[in-house]
């Protein structure tokens, strides 16, 4: 595995953490009495621990794999190959990103509580970053 | 012989082996890609740039159409 495949299953480890939590939140009365403050605060707190998470797994994923190794497991510099599928992966996530949060206007365009909305704008680029790391992955096996 | 989709073939896995053995890591320290992407190319998993594609005829001092070859398939000329 490459240091950049590495750093993509992180990310969907990470996202796929964050759905059971997000899960967990709903199913225990995450909604009950929620402000649209009170949730966009929560959700940012969500958003700052999965870059921290992020930073650390992949630091500390690299000692590890480096220890195993016995030589340095470092990102190399990104050829045409690695481009080209970053480029493919990220046009795949922003397409689900931009619609996803487009439909995140839906409950405000029905008059629903406004929570649903900040749900909605904080999943589109979660499932959006999932889709792009996901597709990353993929374009790695077989292209 | 790798074989993609796109009907490219290449020779490369011959030519390494009548440079010595040549590995793929060494094969790409000289072309200036990675190992991975000369692992896809080799295999018929991704097709190089024009540029990359001399610079891998280059490293092993042979024409480009002697490390790949294009047979159309059915139905394309």
């Amino acid at each position: 595995m490459t240091h950049r495949e590495m750093v993509s299953w992180i990310q969907l480890v990470a996202a796929l953490l964050v759905a059971v939590w997000l899960g967990y939140d709903l199913l225990n009365g995450g909604l009950v009495g929620a402000t649209v403050a009170g949730v966009a605060g929560k959700l940012l707190w969500v958003i700052g621990a999965v870059i921290v998470v992020g930073i650390v797994s992949t630091i500390v994923m690299s000692i590890a794999v480096s220890a195993v190794r016995r030589e340095a497991f470092r990102e190399a510099p990104a050829d045409e190959r690695d481009l080209a599928i970053d480029a493919r992966s990220l046009r795949l996530g922003g397409i689900v990103t931009s619609a996803l949060a487009g439909l995140a206007l839906v409950p405000l365009a029905m008059g629903v509580d406004p929570v649903f909305a900040v749900y909605g704008l904080f999943g589109a680029p979660m499932i959006g970053g999932t889709v792009s790391s996901a597709a990353q992955l993929y374009y790695y096996r077989v292209g | 012989m790798g074989k993609g989709q796109s009907g490219i073939t290449n020779t490369i896995r011959v030519l390494r082996f009548n440079a010595g053995e040549m590995t793929q890591a060494a094969l790409a320290e000289k072309v200036g890609v990675t190992r991975q992407t000369v692992v896809a190319i080799e295999q018929g998993r991704y097709s190089p740039s024009l540029e990359v594609a001399f610079r891998i005829a280059a490293a092993f001092e042979v024409p480009l159409e002697q490390v790949f070859q294009w047979a159309p398939a059915d139905g394309q000329d």
